[in-house]
């Protein structure tokens, strides 16, 4: 893990305040910082309130620890991922 | 006895930036072994701000890299989530599995830095552990004509 300061990491799919919370909280104190793309990020339903406020906390969260990005910000317009 | 004198020039206070404040390895008067984010002592003011202003410039910094590192694209797909009975749990799986999809398709079509050839991209997919609740992991879903398994994290 140590090589993770090295590149320059991506982060997608879910549960979105599961895995990849404890993956940006854990790796920020290790010194690992993250590119969140929010919009291809799931996550779990909450028991109360609605799905996508749920979401939006969880994201403004996790923006405490990692970059926070849309897929047509990490997608640029020659069609390359770049963070 | 106390000794008064002025701090210096990069003195780290409780203002100073997280990422300086934080250094599990020690060694605050010494350039971080990273050289993503804080460079020499000199190099602190510029990481200096709240933890929200600096995760704004954080895009920022990573962009004033002097060299160009590798990206990677790492896609939590764990299917235990979407397997019968518990699709409920996770909302929009299936679109955002497609767009984790789109995503590493561009990435594996992406050129690789340098010299490096196609050959060197260490592309693969890693199954998760077994589930708590004990939930079979050998189960496969379809997006988009892809097929995938548990977790994928997708190397350089």
């Amino acid at each position: 893990m140590s090589n993770m300061k090295n590149i320059r990491c991506v982060l997608s799919g879910f549960s979105l305040d599961e895995t990849i919370l404890s993956t940006v909280v854990d790796g920020f104190h290790r010194g690992h910082r993250y590119q969140v793309v929010s919009d291809a990020v799931a996550c779990r339903r909450p028991g109360i309130d609605d799905a996508a406020s749920y979401k939006q906390a969880v994201i403004r969260v996790i923006g405490n620890f990692a970059g926070i990005q849309g897929s047509s910000d990490v997608v640029r317009a020659s069609g390359r991922i770049a963070v | 006895m106390v000794l008064e004198i002025e701090p210096g020039p990069d003195a780290i206070t409780l203002d100073s930036d997280p990422y300086v404040i934080i250094r599990p390895e020690g060694d605050w008067d010494r350039p971080r072994r990273s050289r993503h984010f804080v460079g020499a002592p000199g190099d602190i003011s510029a990481a200096r701000g709240s933890i929200g202003r600096t995760m704004i410039t954080n895009r920022k910094m990573m962009a004033s890299l002097h060299d160009d590192p590798p990206i990677l694209i790492c896609a939590d797909l764990q299917i235990e989530y979407l397997t019968e009975g518990r699709r409920h749990v996770i909302a929009d799986a299936d679109a955002i599995t497609s767009r984790c999809l789109e995503l590493l398709t561009l990435w594996r079509k992406q050129p690789l830095a340098g010299h490096a050839s196609e050959t060197d991209r260490a592309g693969r997919m890693v199954q998760s552990g077994l589930e708590p609740d004990g939930l079979d992991r050998g189960t496969e879903t379809a997006a988009r004509g892809a097929r995938l398994r548990t977790s994928a994290a997708v190397g350089i």
